[in-house]
């Protein structure tokens, strides 16, 4: 399953950048766009894929819809099944909430992220824009560096990165960690010149402050002194390496906007294949739900 | 021939286990009024005569008391919702509880202690044993009036099923209520470390992404309030103990004779976190499920007699409560007719003996609210539960009202029902053929 979705977006990817018709596969569905929590690029690649496919994009506003008027999520639901609506793509800030939608009997539910749970399109696409520059990724060491503790990212590209063959660094601060994440092939170091020995490539990670209910952290100075990117930390390092971050970046909080210039940076194009990813996820979600 | 008068009644071939001693006797229960005039453990069939109800063989143990219950609304003060309780209660052989103040049934004053305990005694199918606020409802800052509400009935004091997380005023609550031996209640759980906290720190809600607290929010408090039991002689009762290190600080201040009791309820001996996997909902708890090590120590606890009592921590529950994102959704769950069986169980896996399971439910309660002694003996009230310990059953596959979110346990295999129930010399349940 994995296998496929990673090469038909490699498919959607080649096809996006040479600017290729895409067959209307979506043509007469309809993809509700369901975001409790703030999205810029999640979302928009979201609605350019279902576009990019045929289908006809609703964009359900939590806060100017009856949710706001004390409506369940399982109400308004049930309103989009009645208007035979295909596929839910659903952000939400608690863990765990597109899975109470699948458990009403709704198939065609995307997670697109859920609180500190989870969020399986963007590890699929980090997975995508690796791939392209390495082929396989077996064997291949993979640092993950920042608020673990907080990201659904590091969950999903953990589990998706070990299913691949890669072995897993993490690297933060304790207060920033939790040790139940370090299984298999996970490892952990708060140091992070030791942590980027030897990589292959690095997950930059935002600073979660929305999720943070006591100081985790002293301040953003020495935070960004020990643990964010800058030339010299990567000058250490002393071969290239692949830097991704999934944004929105905190500049001199987690990365020196210098980093972002970088040729081995490749947050642009992880826009991009965000887009490719979450078409093969509706390419491959088309008809049978899953 | 013993002629029976129309108050009385007499059970003979009863299998009853002492609770203290664990001692097996096949006896005659002789019923009158509300009473058991006589027991006798040598009577001959023929002295009993033929109008004796035949128990057969099976096994009778006082009547249960759950000593943590949270009720619904309207449970006091609507005669069907007393009617569904107490038909709920009888069904699962319990015929005390002591349900926990809430602000619908805030057991404030002498008059609502009072009038709650008249409702349930005029229905002749369930006693109340109080438990009331430990402060005043309008000022959480002030103690409740303890020994006027104690005069009352009161048999305990706390805060809901919220852990009394003040220091400063535990410690004047503890010697204020030692003037009267008034007990107090305590849910010890340091929820400062994460007051919007779902699950146990560990690996199945690390990778759900919930919100978590560390076992150590209980033991820190369990820790503290043990010392402050040491420090003022007064009297605590820990509702629940989870966590391996509780049992194991309680076991320690039980050997320096601190006076504390502790209860827990049978998610904890029977279910570990990995219940919460898929965000079940069901299994959404107060306190959080705990890890395998943990339930393995609350089960070594209940063994040696460290842990005093097990309550069902039944709350009122429905699905629509559950159907939420785990985090929001309502902790608790509907426990009152899985309390007996999930003790047979453990019987069943000679995790305890059939005697120590029915001390944690009759004497060990009835000792700590201060209760008339329970057991089977002359002169006793004769609430009484039949039970069957070696059947086994699941919800799923039984008639049930339970609905699959409300309860941990749907899929769970049970050992042992509840056949009979009988209160103040009066068959109140009769397991359906």
């Amino acid at each position: 399953m994995v296998a496929s979705l990673l090469s038909k977006a490699q498919t959607y990817d080649h096809a996006l950048q040479e600017r290729k018709e895409f067959p209307p596969l979506l043509k007469g569905k309809i993809v509700a766009l369901f975001f409790f929590e703030a999205s810029t690029r999640t979302r928009l690649s979201f609605e350019l894929a279902a576009k990019h496919l045929g289908a006809t994009v609703i964009d359900v506003a939590p806060n100017i819809s009856s949710l706001k008027k004390g409506e369940s999520l399982n109400d308004t639901v049930e309103t989009l099944k009645a208007m035979k609506t295909d596929f839910i793509v659903m952000r939400h800030h608690q863990a765990g909430a597109p899975h109470i939608l699948a458990r009403e009997g709704f198939e065609g539910i995307i997670n697109a992220g859920d609180g500190m749970h989870a969020h399986p399109t963007q590890a699929l696409l980090d997975a995508v824009t690796l791939r392209r520059h390495y082929g396989s990724l077996s064997e291949k060491k993979i640092a993950i560096c920042g608020d673990i503790k907080h990201s659904r990212v590091a969950r999903s590209d953990i589990k998706l990165l070990i299913h691949l063959g890669c072995s897993i660094r993490l690297i933060a601060p304790y207060s920033l960690m939790d040790q139940n994440l370090i299984i298999g092939n996970v490892t952990f170091s708060c140091d992070m010149q030791q942590g980027l020995k030897d990589i292959d490539a690095l997950i930059m990670l935002r600073i979660q402050n929305e999720r943070m209910t006591s100081s985790l952290i002293p301040s953003q100075e020495e935070y960004f002194r020990f643990y964010g990117l800058n030339e010299e930390k990567l000058s250490h390092i002393g071969k290239d390496v692949l830097i991704l971050h999934p944004g929105p970046v905190n500049k001199f909080v987690e990365i020196d906007p210098k980093i972002i210039n970088h040729k081995n940076c490749l947050i642009s194009e992880q826009i991009r294949t965000g887009v490719a990813t979450r078409m093969a996820v509706f390419d491959a979600m088309r008809g049978n739900g899953s | 021939m013993t002629q029976l008068s129309t108050k009385e009644q007499m059970i003979k071939n009863g299998r009853y286990i002492d609770p203290d001693t664990g001692k097996e006797e096949i006896v005659t229960l002789h019923l009158k009024h509300e009473k058991i005039a006589h027991i006798d453990c040598q009577t001959h069939l023929e002295k009993v005569g033929n109008n004796a109800i035949n128990a057969d063989g099976a096994y009778i143990c006082p009547g249960l008391i759950d000593m943590n219950v949270a009720l619904s609304k309207n449970s006091f003060n609507d005669p069907q919702h007393f009617a569904h309780l107490s038909s709920l209660t009888a069904k699962s052989g319990i015929t005390t509880i002591a349900p926990l103040p809430t602000s619908h049934i805030p057991m404030d004053t002498a008059f609502s202690i009072k009038q709650t305990c008249a409702i349930a005694k005029s229905h002749h199918q369930l006693s109340i044993a109080p438990i009331a606020y430990l402060t005043k409802k309008d000022n959480p800052q002030l103690l409740s009036d303890i020994e006027i509400l104690q005069k009352a009935g009161a048999r305990a004091f706390c805060y809901g099923n919220a852990p009394i997380m003040d220091t400063r005023f535990l410690l004047h609550a503890l010697q204020y209520c030692k003037n009267s031996n008034a007990l107090i209640i305590q849910n010890p759980q340091d929820l400062s470390l994460n007051p919007n906290s779902c699950a146990t720190s560990g690996q199945t809600a690390a990778w759900l992404g919930l919100e978590t607290i560390p076992s150590c929010a209980e033991d820190m408090m369990v820790a503290r309030d043990i010392r402050l039991a040491e420090v003022t002689k007064g009297s605590l009762h820990f509702s629940f103990i989870t966590t391996r290190r509780s049992v194991e600080l309680v076991r320690q201040a039980k050997k320096r004779n601190i006076n504390i009791t502790c209860g827990t309820a049978p998610p904890y001996f029977l279910l570990n976190d990995s219940a919460t996997e898929n965000y079940n909902c069901a299994a959404r708890l107060f306190p959080p499920l705990r890890s395998e090590d943990d339930r393995l120590g609350v089960c070594e606890g209940l063994a040696d007699g460290t842990i005093d009592v097990v309550t069902s921590a039944s709350v009122p529950m429905r699905s629509e409560d559950k159907q939420h994102p785990f985090a929001q959704a309502k902790p608790g769950y509907r426990g009152l007719e899985t309390l007996f069986p999930a003790l047979l169980t453990l019987v069943s896996q000679k995790i305890i003996s059939l005697g120590k399971a029915i001390t944690l439910l009759t004497t060990g309660p009835a000792r700590i609210l201060g209760l008339p002694d329970v057991r089977l003996k002359n002169g006793a009230c004769a609430d009484l539960c039949f039970f069957s310990p070696h059947e086994t059953w699941c919800l799923r596959d039984t008639q049930t009202n339970l609905e699959p979110l409300t309860t941990p346990f749907y899929d769970f295999p049970f050992h042992g029902v509840v056949t009979q129930t009988w209160k103040e010399g009066q068959k109140i349940y009769q397991r359906p053929a």
